[in-house]
Formats: structure tokens, C-alpha cells, sequence
């Protein structure tokens, strides 16, 4: 269980007698800080996947995001939307020498594109 | 073909000689298919891109004079669409790349000198800047400064994720190649199945092909 050996390091000191040290646990010390990188690093990587979720739905549902997906976001990841949006905004405004492409649509081939005339 | 797109354009080949908009298409065709295949992000084609959504604008531009009932504008129309779902999706391919290897293609772009050899337009290098310090600052707002001081650093090579440049890929040889990974000849037509790696010289030379 996640906490589980700094608990033990705490009621080692506890269970020992005013006046009385027990020894350094090198090796518990060692894997309770190595347990903090690793939730660490696993808290990235969650906050990095609901990132993805959300770039997600601007290609699905555009620059406005639908009520019930913005009542479960948080505001640092509206704001982070916010800008994903702006920079993805002016990349396409930038193609074809500034007419601009929007790649948001044409995500289907047309039917014809297998069946050209020659 | 319309006419439009036999047109003569100037500066889009390697050594700057004219391409008509067919073979620019068909070069533009080529790099989606290879986009689409290869693990990494391949050189970046503005050139063909622009030229062809300039094509496309252009082709829209006289349909509007024809008249309403010319069985031609059907196959202008079917014909733009079709172009422009190509482009789209090449480049959509593209950012995907982007965003997944931003720090690893920005990082490779620095060392970079010669242009031709870019794999990213200056247009996906600011993109690509801008989402990678998007994700900075989101990680600041929201993780880091909540937690200790000795964690407070956002390791942005720790975050990014590197092409496989050892996936395998088939690939169809366009001209006899010797001696490739060590012990592999090429013969011109033949098909073969091996890691990026060692063909990717080949492929921006244009030998192979992916497909």
C-alpha cells in the first residue's frame, strides 16, 4: 500500500522510549523517497493524458467545448485548451501562404478518391 | 487533369526547375503515403503544399464562371476535394508527429543548418515551441508548485517520446541499390521489409519508397 513504509518508519520512532533512538533505516528512508519519484512521475503522466483527452476534443467538436465536458475540467486545463486552441488556430492560418486550411475538416477521404477519371 | 493544373510552376523542384501541378501533386501524394508509413517525421514539403492549395484555390476561383449545368464542374469539383482531403490529411499526420516528438524534433531541428534539410517548416517550428511550452506552464500551474522544492523542475526530455527509428517498414526499391544495412541488395522493383533505420538515406534520395 502507497504510504505504507513511511507509516512504519513513524510508529518505529513511536513504539521506542523517551530518551531512546532507533536505528537509521537507511533502507525504508531509501524506498519512501524513491515511492514520492515515483508518484511523481506517474502524476505527470496523468496530468500529460487528460491533456490528450482534451486536445482530442478540439479536433471533434471545434474551438467551444461542449457544457458537460467544461463542468469537468479544471481552470488551469481550460486555460491550457484555451491556448492549444490559439496556436492550432494560427498554424492553419498560416498554410498555403496565409489563405489558411482548415484541417479540421476533410477528415474523411471523398467517396471518389479510389475511382479517379484518367 | 483541368487546365489550371497543367499549368507550368516555377521553383518547386529540387534543383529549381519547373514542375507542372501534376507532378507537384504526384510528389505531394508520394510524401503523404511516406508520412503516413514512416515512424518519424519525414522533411517538410511547404512548397509542394502551398503550391497545390494555391492550385486548388485557383481551380475554385473558375468554377465560379462556369456555367451551372457543365458536366465539367462535377469532376473540377470531385477533383479539388479530393486534393484537399490529401493535403489535410498529410499534414494532419504531420502535427500528430509533432506534438508527440516536439522536443525531440525541436532539439534535432537546433542542430540543423542546412535548409533543405529541415524537417520541420518554420511555421511547425513555431507550433511546435508554443505547444511545448503550453505544456510547461500547465504542469507549473497545476502540479509543481504543490509539490517539494527538489521535485519543482519540469524535465521536458523526461516527457517527450522519440521516434522508433528501429520499426520496421516495407518498402519498394525505385533503383538498384547495393550493400544496404551491411548485406542487402536492392533490386530496382523489388519489395522488401526492413528497419527505417538503415533506409532512411534511401528514401530521402529517393531509391526506395514506402509502402
Amino acid at each position: 500500500m502507497l504510504g505504507e513504509k513511511a507509516l512504519e518508519l513513524i510508529k518505529e520512532l513511536d513504539r521506542c522510549k523517551d530518551g531512546q533512538l532507533p536505528a537509521f533505516n537507511e533502507d525504508i528512508i531509501r524506498m519512501v523517497l524513491e515511492e514520492m519519484t515515483t508518484l511523481f512521475e506517474q502524476n505527470q503522466r496523468d496530468v500529460y493524458n487528460r491533456l490528450d483527452r482534451i486536445k482530442a476534443m478540439r479536433w471533434e467538436f471545434g474551438s467551444i467545448l461542449p457544457a458537460d465536458i467544461r463542468a469537468n475540467i479544471c481552470e488551469p486545463e481550460i486555460q491550457w485548451f484555451n491556448r492549444y486552441n490559439k496556436n492550432l488556430a494560427s498554424y492553419m492560418r498560416s498554410l498555403g501562404e496565409g489563405t489558411g486550411l482548415d484541417l479540421t475538416q476533410d477528415t474523411k477521404p471523398p467517396k471518389n478518391l479510389y475511382v479517379e477519371a484518367t | 487533369m483541368s487546365d489550371s493544373e497543367e499549368d507550368i510552376i516555377e521553383g518547386s523542384g529540387d534543383e529549381g526547375e519547373a514542375m507542372t501541378a501534376s507532378e507537384v501533386l504526384q510528389k505531394l501524394e508520394e510524401a503523404w503515403i511516406t508520412e503516413r508509413i514512416s515512424p518519424t517525421l519525414e522533411r517538410h514539403q511547404s512548397e509542394l503544399v502551398d503550391c497545390m492549395l494555391d492550385q486548388i484555390n485557383q481551380m475554385t476561383e473558375n468554377l465560379k464562371r462556369c456555367k451551372k449545368h457543365d458536366f465539367r464542374l462535377a469532376i473540377h469539383k470531385m477533383e479539388i476535394d479530393r486534393i484537399r482531403y490529401i493535403i489535410s490529411s498529410y499534414l494532419r499526420v504531420r502535427l500528430e508527429k509533432i506534438e508527440r516528438f516536439a522536443h525531440y524534433l525541436l532539439e534535432k531541428e537546433a542542430n540543423t543548418t542546412e535548409e533543405s534539410l529541415a524537417v520541420l517548416s518554420p511555421h511547425e517550428v513555431a507550433y511546435a515551441r508554443d505547444y511545448i511550452s503550453s505544456l510547461e506552464s500547465h504542469f507549473q500551474s497545476l502540479v509543481l508548485q504543490h509539490v517539494p522544492e527538489n521535485l519543482r523542475t519540469f524535465d521536458a526530455a523526461k516527457m517527450s517520446v522519440k521516434p522508433n527509428m528501429d520499426s520496421y517498414i516495407f518498402l519498394r526499391a525505385k533503383q538498384e541499390t547495393q550493400g544496404v544495412d551491411e548485406e542487402v541488395d536492392l533490386e530496382e522493383g523489388s519489395q522488401h521489409l526492413m528497419r527505417y533505420k538503415p533506409i532512411s538515406h534511401l528514401l530521402h534520395s529517393g531509391a526506395v519508397t514506402l509502402i
